[in-house]
């Protein structure tokens, strides 16, 4: 509260700043703390459940099939109110589908066959949405300017689309921390010390694509949360995943309401620095700096 | 003793095949096993010992036949009641996340826990028995993926010790441990059959050792069984060289009495 108050002119008319607080501040911050805690919570599911220190909430294409949605809705100028986040939401479910469909194998859903049909259908969207760029360039601006990711003029409506995705998504991998927790052992051994582990997949996998969607679809796509915050977390206090999942969740809210206040304030300026692009710029190096203290201590497990 | 049907059977497999594709892993094996015994698997590199384990537990779809673990049908109880039943040892397990062994121990209880309640207080005290029971009591925070071969191998029989099954499938459980451990992890598994009635099956790549712990041997073949029957009358130098290709000189154990093999050096078939 204090930040939101010290932005503030003093000697403002109470009503002023009531408006400003409750208006625009909070729900901005509210949004950033949901987007933060859904990406990073999801990054922590997809490396346990994929054993891949490099997958995050991005890895099966959500965020491009967002960012697909986004774009067609951009284009067709239905840019208003909560147009945008209801096409991004869309394009990602559909891509979801697309892909746990592609992915299915009589066996249930492989972790590898996973990633692949990401990659693919990520990959394809990527060129539609290039293509309907350049057909359209006067959308250029504005959708290169989504992709990156911003909280710019969310309200609550965003809060209110993105925060019940959320909630059910994070009671849902909670539930199932323990089965996590041997998932990401090996499918061998979860299956063998009793984890079902079709339906144990199909829940987190399901749970976790739908709070990244929610967040895409408020935010554009903001990277580096995801992945960087779970490694932090495990580094600080090991793999478990019951706490893992809510150490994430509060870090992933912390540093993503932090990045954006920093996004607001670090041009000379004034103007906004796209969210997703400063994560990304303190996010690479500090992903560097965690590699090369892993290779210096010489350890076989990761980070 | 073969297709019995009483539920006095710890373990019974009748007819089961596995196939990768058109590739037959398995084919139509039947045998079963009393509570108490101590089989000893062996055979050569992809004669399917490692799948036959798997497929006891139903970790590999059967393309034919069925099992039951103490009188119960596989396909009739769901996960989690079957690894109360039934528990494996692997070769290895590849991690990358950092877990302490005491909570690879204790992933064990996962099958004697509810979705709600968690991990109790029994569940803990038997980790600790187990972690105390194989020694790795001091070992109980170092990180699993840092550990070597033989303390990984370790740290998965303590697990299963926590897991606490009537049935044990131990896949070359012992093969990294050292001398004395491996000695020590037998000696306490053959004894929990005798003394609990518990049943164990075990794939070994040394016979000897096999030999020296199992009252009964299993010698599979191209995903067949060859030879199946008590350690002294199967372990022969004609059956292994019908299983093996190698030409091996068989002697009693100067103090126990049971069969162990000599390799000749140099002698081509």
């Amino acid at each position: 509260m204090a930040i939101l108050l010290g932005n503030t002119p003093k000697g403002d008319n109470p009503d002023v700043l009531k408006v400003i607080v409750l208006g625009l501040r909070m729900p901005r911050i509210v949004t950033a703390s949901i987007v933060g805690a859904a990406l990073a919570c999801a990054g922590s599911v997809f490396q346990g459940l994929l054993q891949n220190p490099l997958a995050d909430p991005f890895t099966l294409g959500v965020s491009t099939g967002a960012a697909f949605g986004a774009t067609i809705a951009l284009i067709a100028g239905i840019a208003s109110g909560m147009a945008v986040p209801v096409a991004a939401m869309v394009g990602a479910l559909a891509t979801l589908a697309v892909v746990l469909l592609l992915a299915k194998e009589r066996q249930g859903l492989q972790p590898a066959t996973m990633i692949l049909a990401g990659i693919v259908v990520s990959t394809f969207l990527s060129a539609l949405i290039s293509l309907m760029k350049s057909l359209d360039e006067e959308s250029l601006a504005v959708i290169v300017f989504w992709m990156l990711g911003s909280f710019g003029g969310r309200d609550w409506t965003h809060v209110i689309f993105a925060a019940p995705y959320f909630i059910l998504g994070f009671i849902a991998v909670l539930a199932y921390a323990r089965d996590l927790d041997l998932l990401s052992m090996g499918e061998l051994e979860a299956k063998q010390l009793g984890v079902p582990v079709h339906r144990s997949r199909l829940v987190l996998m399901t749970a976790s694509c739908l709070m990244t969607a929610a967040a895409v679809s408020v935010s554009g796509v903001i990277g580096f949360v995801g992945l960087v915050v779970p490694h932090i977390v495990r580094l600080l206090q090991g793999p478990k995943h019951g706490s893992l999942l809510i150490s994430s969740a509060i870090l992933g809210a912390t540093v993503t309401v932090l990045a954006d206040l920093l996004a607001k304030n670090i041009l000379p300026t004034g103007e906004e620095l796209p969210v997703g692009v400063l994560t990304t710029l303190i996010g690479g190096p500090f992903f560097c700096y965690l590699l090369w203290r892993k290779k210096r201590s010489g350890h076989k497990a990761i980070l | 003793m073969k297709q019995s049907n009483s539920p006095a059977n710890a373990l019974e497999v009748y007819n089961i095949s596995v196939q990768y594709g058109q590739t037959v892993v398995l084919n139509k094996l039947s045998f079963s096993v009393e509570p108490g015994e101590m089989v000893g698997i062996l055979g050569p590199n992809g004669s399917g010992k490692t799948t036959l384990l798997h497929a006891l537990l139903g970790l590999v779809p059967l393309h034919s036949g069925h099992v039951r673990l103490l009188g119960k049908d596989l396909m009739a109880i769901n996960s989690k009641e079957r690894a109360q039943l039934a528990g494996m040892v692997p070769q290895k397990i590849e991690t990358i996340f950092p877990f302490q062994v005491y909570e690879v121990v204790l992933m064990g209880r996962y099958p004697h826990i509810s979705y709600w309640s968690g991990y109790q207080e029994k569940d803990h005290v038997m980790t600790e028995k187990a972690l105390k029971h194989t020694g790795l009591n001091h070992f109980s925070k170092r990180l699993f993926p840092s550990l070597s071969g033989g303390e990984q191998q370790m740290t998965l029989l303590a697990r299963l010790q926590a897991q606490n099954p009537r049935i044990f499938l131990l896949d070359e459980a012992t093969s990294a441990l050292d001398i004395r451990r491996k000695i020590e992890a037998l000696d306490f598994i053959s004894e929990l059959c005798c003394t609990q009635n518990l049943t164990s099956l075990a794939v070994f790549h040394d016979i000897n050792l096999a030999a020296l712990y199992c009252s009964r041997l299993l010698l599979l073949k191209n995903g067949e069984i060859k030879y199946d029957g008590p350690t002294e009358e199967i372990l022969t130098p004609a059956n292994i060289m019908a299983v093996f290709d190698t030409e091996v000189i068989v002697a009693k154990h100067p103090a126990k009495g049971m069969p162990q093999v000599f390799f000749v050096p140099g002698c081509k078939i």
